[in-house]
C-alpha cells in the first residue's frame, strides 16, 4: 500500500484543525486540496484499508457533462484533472461528431496509479494531515467539533463529511449480505451516531458494480477495439494538451445476446433487486443488467465496454453489466458474451445500499442549515459518479475555508457552470433517485462548453484572491483571449487575393466571394472554425496556444446563438439571482399554505431556487417576483 | 392594487344583473373561516357542512333582509380552490345591490375585479389558461358551436389535442437528449431513429391542428351577413323582410362615418349580425363610388355577402364584382319585363362564375336564403376550426417554427444548435397549454371577463 511508503504514520500535530474532512475519496481529496490552498490547517480522516482517491467502480474520469465538471474543477484550481492526466491510459472525445457544444472528454485511468499520484501529491502538502483511522462519533465543544476515531480525538472548526456509500452500507451478491461500503471494507456507522441531531432520509439509495474479469481469460480478437485518441486534449489546463504520462492502451466493445439475457431472466427470483432483498432506489440512467433484462424483455443486445483497470492490471471492467446476482449466475451470463466465453471472474459484482442525507437541508455552500460548520459532499448527498463527488467536494472545501477566514461564501451560477447546475438541483429538491449530471440539465448548453471553461471559471477563481501558478496562467489566458477575439473582427481577407488562398487553400472555400472578416469566416457552417483559426494565426505568425485559438474559434461560431439565448435568459437570470427571504414567504398571508410548507422545508435563498422547488405555484412566483409579500 | 397578487375576500353577483329575475346567486370567495359570517345568518354556521344546501334568513342589524339558500364549498374542493360561500337570493336588482352593499360596507369583502374568481382558479391550478379561455368562450358564446368549443377547451378534445402536442414535444426533446447524453449506451442508430420518428409524430400532430386553424377571413364567433347594392336596389326592403315581425329597434353602429344599420339575427341557433349598407346615398357620383368602395372594404370580412340588384337600374353595378358574393338577389321580381331585364344583365356579365340567385318577391325565398346561410355555416364548422385568436396565432407560430426546425435538424450536424432551436418551440407550446403564461396574456384574457363568473 502506497501511503505506507510515502507517508509514514507519525504523531498527529496538536490535534487542532481548521477543516477536517471525513473520507478520502474523490469528494474528500478535492475538498482538502482546495482548502490547503488557503494556508489553513487541514486534515483528511480516512479508512486505513483504502488509498486516497480510489475508484471502486468504473476506471474512468469524465464523460458527457462530467468532462465539463472536471475541466471546471481544473480551472478553479481543483485536483481531479491533474490526477486524471497523470493516470490516463485511454482518451476519447464523446459526441465527437455532434458539434463543439456537446463534446465531452473521457479518460480511462489506471486506478492504482491514480491513487498513487493522489497519495504522492498529498504527501507534499505541508498543511494537510492524512489520518488513517475510522471515525466513530463527534461532539460539539465551544463552537468547535470534536471528532472521535477508534484511536484518538481531534478538534476542528469545520467538518466536511464525504463518506460515500459507507453510511449503514450493505452489500449484496445473491443472497449473501455483508455490511460495508465497498468490497473489502466495513461500513461506517449510521449518520445518527456521528451527528445525533441529523436524520438521514427514510429512502435508501442503491448502486452496483459489475464483476471484474481476468485479462488472460478474455479473447480481445472477437471484440471491436477502441484505441486511445491522440487528438483528445488533457484535462489540466497547464499541461501540454496532447502529452501523455503513461503508455496508452485500448478499450474493447462487445455485446450481450439472447443467451445472456435469457440466463438472467431465468434467475429472476435470485436477484436481490427483484426478490425484495434490496429496498434501496437505484438510478434509472445506470441500470444493472438485471434491470435491462427484466424491464426490457424484448431487447437482448446491449453494449458492453471492456475497460482495463490499469496498464499492468490483470483486471478488466465490463461496463454495462453491473449485477448483484449470485456468483454462478454472474459466471453464466458473462461467459455467454462474445469474447468472454472463457472469462474468469476475479471479483464478483455486487450492489450496495446506503443512507443518504436530505440535500434540501443544505445551503448552496453545502453547509448544513441547522448545524453551522458542518458540510456534506459526494455520494452521501445522493449523487453518483466521481466527478459529481469531486465537484461538491470543491464547493464544500472552498466554503468551509472561506468561513474559517470569515469571508463571503462561494457559489457558482447554474447559468455558467455544470457544478452550479448540480449544486442548485441538489439543494432545491429532494432527489428520488441517485443524481447524475446530464447536459440536458443545463438550460444554457451552447455556453457551458468544455472549450471555454477557463473563461467561464476565471471570475470565480479570481474571487478567491489566491496567488498560485494557475491564477497567473488564467489571467494571461483571458487577456490573450480578448486580444484574439478583437482581432477576428478587425482582420479581413478578400476571397480573390493570393493571401486568402495561401491561408485557406486546403479548405473548401469555393463558395466564398468578396471580402470576409475572420469572424465571418468562423461562422460559415461548412468550414471547421478551429482549422480557420489555426490558419489565420499561422499566417499572421502569431504564437497562440492551441487551446486558446480553439476557444476563440468556437466562441465566434456560437456568438450569434448565445447572444440570442442570452437575450431570452437575461431577464430570467436577473430574476433568478435575486436574493429572497424564505422567512418572509413563510410568514406571508399572500402565499398558499401548501407553498409555504414547501418553502419552509427547503428554505430557498434565491428566486431561481424557489422556482426549482416542485409544486411551487405560478402565483407564488408572481408574488415573490413582484416583491408583494 | 391589482388582482394578481391579492388574496382579499371578494364578492360578486354571479348571475345576470341586466334585469330582475327570480333568483340571483352571490358568491363570496377567499375567506379563512366561515364562522366570521355568523352575524349575517340565522343558521348556526358551525353546523354547516360543505356542499350541502341550507335554507336560512339573511339578517343585518337584526333586520330580516332576505330568505335565502346557502352553500359552502371548503378549500381546496371548490371552483377556484378557495373557501367559497354561495347565496341564492331573490333576484330583484335592488335586493342584489342591497345585499352586496351590506358585505362591502361592513368591510368584510370587496367587490371582485372582472375575472378574479377565475384568476384564482388558475392561480390555484384548478384550471389551465386554455381552460379559462374555454370558459370565456362558453359564457360568451353566440352559437352552439362556440358553446361546444368552449366546452372542448374546458375539458374536452382541444385540451386533449394540446396535451398530445406537449407530450409529443417532450418525447422529441427527450430523443435529442438521448442522442447527447446516452448515445454510448444505446448506440447512434437507435438515437437517430428515435429522433426522426418523434419529430415526424410532432409534425403530424401540429399539421392536424393547423388544419383547424384555416385562415377564415371572417369571424365565426359573431358571423355577419351583409347586404350590398346600389341605392334603391331594395336592400332595406330585403333587410326588413328578413327580420319580419321580429324586428327590434334599429341601432346605428357607432364609430363608422356612414351609418350601417345592424340587427341581431338568428338561424338554427346561431346568432348573426345582419348589416344593411343602406345609408350610402349620395347624389354625386364620385362620392357614391367612394361610399361603395368603403362599404366593400369595411365589410370584406363578412361571413355571408349578399348583392341586391334591381335589374331595371344596373348602370353603376360595375362597381361590384359579382363573383365576390355568396348570393345574388334580384329585386322587383313582380314588375313587368323583369325576366328580360334579369337575363339581359346576366348575359352582360363576362364569364364571371355566379353563385346562387334568388328573386324577390318570391315563394319560399326567405327560407331558401336562411338555408344557404346555414349551409355555409355548417360547412365552415365541419372542420372544427379553432376560434380563439391567441390559439390560432400560437399554432401557426409553432407550425412555422417547426418547419424551420425540421430543415435545421436535417441539415445541421451540430446537435447543440439543433437543441437550441428546439427550445424556442418548447416555449410556444408551453404558452399554448398555459403552463408558461406571460403577464400580458393574462391581462388580455382577464380583461375579457365579466364580474363574478
Amino acid at each position: 500500500l502506497y501511503w505506507k511508503i510515502i507517508v509514514p504514520r507519525g504523531t498527529v500535530g496538536d490535534f487542532m484543525f481548521d477543516v477536517l474532512v471525513i473520507g478520502g475519496g474523490h469528494a474528500g481529496i478535492e475538498a482538502a486540496y482546495i482548502a490547503s490552498q488557503f494556508n489553513i490547517k487541514v486534515a483528511v480522516v480516512t479508512l486505513p484499508e483504502i488509498g486516497l482517491g480510489s475508484a471502486p467502480c468504473n476506471p474512468s474520469v469524465g464523460g458527457v457533462g462530467k468532462g465539463q465538471v472536471v475541466r471546471e474543477l481544473d480551472a478553479l484550481g481543483g485536483l481531479m484533472g491533474i490526477l486524471a492526466d497523470k493516470a490516463g491510459i485511454q482518451y476519447r472525445t464523446l459526441n465527437d461528431s455532434k458539434g463543439f457544444a456537446v463534446q465531452s472528454t473521457r479518460v480511462q485511468i489506471d486506478k492504482d496509479k491514480y491513487s498513487y499520484y493522489a497519495e504522492e501529491l498529498f504527501a507534499s502538502l505541508e498543511n494537510v494531515q492524512i489520518i488513517r483511522e475510522k471515525v466513530v462519533s463527534t461532539d460539539v465543544a465551544e463552537g468547535d467539533f470534536i471528532v472521535h476515531t477508534t484511536d484518538r480525538s481531534y478538534r476542528t472548526k469545520k467538518i466536511i463529511v464525504t463518506v460515500g456509500t459507507f453510511l449503514n452500507g450493505k452489500m449484496h451478491t445473491g443472497c449473501n449480505q455483508t455490511s460495508g461500503g465497498r468490497v473489502g471494507c466495513e461500513a461506517s456507522p449510521g449518520l445518527g451516531s456521528l451527528f445525533s441531531s441529523i436524520k438521514t432520509r427514510n429512502l435508501r439509495f442503491k448502486t452496483g458494480t459489475p464483476p471484474r474479469i481476468d485479462k488472460k481469460s478474455i479473447d480481445f480478437q472477437l471484440m471491436e477495439e477502441q484505441p486511445s485518441d491522440s487528438s483528445v486534449r488533457n484535462f489540466h489546463c497547464m499541461n501540454d494538451p496532447f502529452s501523455r504520462n503513461l503508455k496508452q492502451v485500448s478499450c474493447y466493445l462487445t455485446y450481450t445476446n439472447q443467451e445472456t439475457m435469457e440466463s438472467i431472466r431465468a434467475n429472476k427470483e435470485k436477484s436481490p433487486m427483484f426478490n425484495g432483498q434490496i429496498k434501496g432506489v437505484g438510478a434509472r440512467y445506470c441500470p444493472s443488467i438485471e434491470d435491462k433484462a427484466y424491464r426490457y424483455p424484448d431487447k437482448n443486445i446491449h453494449h458492453v465496454f471492456i475497460e482495463p483497470e490499469g496498464i499492468d492490471s490483470e483486471l478488466y471492467y465490463p461496463s454495462g453489466i453491473s449485477s448483484s446476482l449470485p456468483k454462478e449466475v454472474q459466471e453464466q451470463y458473462v461467459q455467454s458474451i462474445k469474447g468472454l466465453n472463457n472469462a474468469k471472474i476475479s471479483v464478483y459484482g455486487y450492489a450496495v445500499e446506503y443512507d443518504v442525507v436530505d440535500t434540501t437541508d443544505l445551503f448552496q455552500t453545502l453547509e448544513h442549515k441547522s448545524i453551522p460548520g458542518l458540510y456534506f459532499a459526494g455520494q452521501v448527498n445522493g449523487t453518483s459518479g466521481y466527478e459529481e463527488a469531486a465537484g461538491q467536494g470543491y464547493i464544500a472545501g472552498v466554503n468551509a475555508s472561506l468561513s474559517v477566514l470569515g469571508r463571503e461564501s462561494f457559489v457558482l451560477s447554474r447559468h455558467d457552470s455544470y457544478i452550479g447546475v448540480m449544486i442548485e438541483d441538489l439543494v432545491s429538491n429532494m432527489r428520488d433517485e441517485p443524481y447524475r449530471l446530464f447536459t440536458a440539465r443545463s438550460e444554457n448548453r451552447l455556453h457551458i462548453r468544455e472549450d471555454n471553461t477557463l473563461l467561464r471559471m476565471y471570475p470565480y477563481r479570481k474571487s478567491l484572491e489566491l496567488t498560485h501558478n494557475i491564477d497567473k496562467f488564467l489571467e494571461n489566458f483571458v487577456k490573450e483571449y480578448s486580444f484574439l477575439m478583437d482581432l477576428c473582427d478587425e482582420v479581413s481577407f478578400s476571397s480573390s487575393s493570393d493571401d486568402f488562398l495561401k491561408c485557406f487553400g486546403d479548405m473548401d472555400v469555393s463558395d466564398l466571394s468578396g471580402r470576409y472578416f475572420v469572424s465571418e469566416l468562423l461562422r460559415q457552417a461548412k468550414l471547421d472554425p478551429v482549422k480557420i483559426m489555426e490558419s489565420v494565426t499561422r499566417y499572421s505568425s502569431l504564437e497562440i496556444s492551441y487551446d486558446l485559438l480553439r476557444v476563440v474559434a468556437i466562441s465566434k461560431k456560437y456568438e450569434g446563438y448565445i447572444a440570442r439565448a442570452d437575450q431570452q435568459l437575461s431577464k430570467i437570470k436577473k430574476l433568478d439571482s435575486m436574493k429572497i427571504s424564505w422567512q418572509d414567504i413563510v410568514n406571508s398571508s399572500n402565499i398558499s399554505y401548501e407553498c409555504r410548507l414547501r418553502v419552509e422545508r427547503i428554505r430557498p435563498e434565491t428566486f431561481g431556487q424557489l422556482k426549482l422547488i416542485e409544486g411551487i405555484r405560478p402565483a407564488t412566483l408572481a408574488v415573490v417576483a413582484a416583491k408583494a409579500l | 392594487m391589482n388582482l394578481y397578487n391579492s388574496d382579499d375576500v371578494i364578492i360578486a353577483c354571479s348571475t345576470s344583473t341586466a334585469s330582475n329575475s327570480a333568483i340571483a346567486l352571490i358568491r363570496i370567495s377567499g375567506f379563512h373561516n366561515l364562522n366570521s359570517f355568523q352575524k349575517y345568518f340565522k343558521l348556526s354556521l358551525v353546523d354547516v357542512k360543505p356542499r350541502r344546501i341550507y335554507y336560512t334568513d339573511l339578517i343585518f342589524n337584526s333586520e330580516l333582509i332576505d330568505s335565502i339558500c346557502l352553500t359552502y364549498f371548503s378549500s381546496p374542493n371548490s371552483y377556484n380552490g378557495e373557501n367559497i360561500l354561495e347565496l341564492s337570493i331573490h333576484g330583484n336588482l335592488l335586493n342584489i345591490e342591497r345585499i352586496l352593499n351590506i358585505f362591502i360596507n361592513d368591510g368584510v369583502c370587496r367587490i371582485a375585479y372582472p375575472g378574479e374568481f377565475s384568476y384564482r382558479a388558475l392561480k390555484n391550478k384548478k384550471l389551465s389558461l386554455s381552460q379559462i379561455e374555454g370558459l370565456d368562450l362558453l359564457l360568451n358564446a353566440n352559437s352552439v358551436f362556440a358553446l361546444k368549443q368552449g366546452n372542448s377547451l374546458l375539458n374536452g378534445d382541444l385540451i386533449f389535442s394540446y396535451g398530445e402536442i406537449y407530450q409529443s414535444f417532450l418525447t422529441h426533446k427527450s430523443s435529442l437528449e438521448l442522442m447527447i447524453d446516452f448515445s454510448e449506451d444505446i448506440g447512434p442508430e437507435v438515437a437517430s431513429k428515435q429522433f426522426n420518428s418523434s419529430l415526424n409524430e410532432l409534425l403530424r400532430l401540429i399539421e392536424k391542428l393547423e388544419k383547424r386553424v384555416q385562415n377564415l377571413p371572417f369571424n365565426l364567433l359573431e358571423p355577419t351577413i351583409s347586404l350590398f347594392g346600389l341605392p334603391n336596389a331594395g336592400k332595406s326592403t330585403l333587410f326588413n323582410e328578413l327580420l319580419g315581425e321580429n324586428r327590434a329597434i334599429v341601432s346605428p353602429v357607432a364609430g363608422t362615418t356612414r351609418d350601417f344599420i345592424s340587427e341581431s339575427y338568428s338561424i338554427e341557433g346561431v346568432r348573426y349580425k345582419l348589416i344593411d349598407t343602406a345609408g350610402i346615398r349620395e347624389t354625386s357620383n364620385a362620392i357614391e363610388e367612394e361610399g361603395v368602395r368603403r362599404s366593400l372594404l369595411k365589410l370584406k370580412d363578412s361571413f355571408f355577402k349578399i348583392l341586391t340588384i334591381n335589374p331595371f337600374d344596373t348602370i353603376s353595378l360595375a362597381l361590384f364584382k359579382v363573383s365576390d358574393f355568396d348570393l345574388i338577389v334580384f329585386t322587383h321580381g313582380d314588375l313587368p319585363g323583369f325576366l328580360d331585364k334579369k337575363n339581359a344583365f346576366l348575359s352582360s356579365l363576362a364569364s364571371a362564375p355566379i353563385g346562387p340567385i334568388l328573386v324577390f318577391p318570391g315563394n319560399q325565398n326567405i327560407k331558401n336564403l336562411r338555408d344557404l346561410i346555414n349551409n355555409k355555416y355548417l360547412k365552415c364548422i365541419g372542420s372544427e376550426p379553432i376560434l380563439l385568436d391567441r390559439h390560432k396565432d400560437l399554432i401557426i407560430k409553432i407550425s412555422d417554427a417547426l418547419s424551420l426546425y425540421s430543415v435545421v435538424a436535417s441539415s445541421e450536424s451540430d446537435v447543440g444548435i439543433i437543441s437550441h432551436e428546439l427550445t424556442t418551440i418548447g416555449d410556444c407550446i408551453s404558452e399554448l397549454i398555459g403552463i408558461v403564461s406571460p403577464e400580458d396574456v393574462l391581462n388580455n384574457i382577464f380583461s375579457n371577463f365579466c364580474i363574478g363568473k
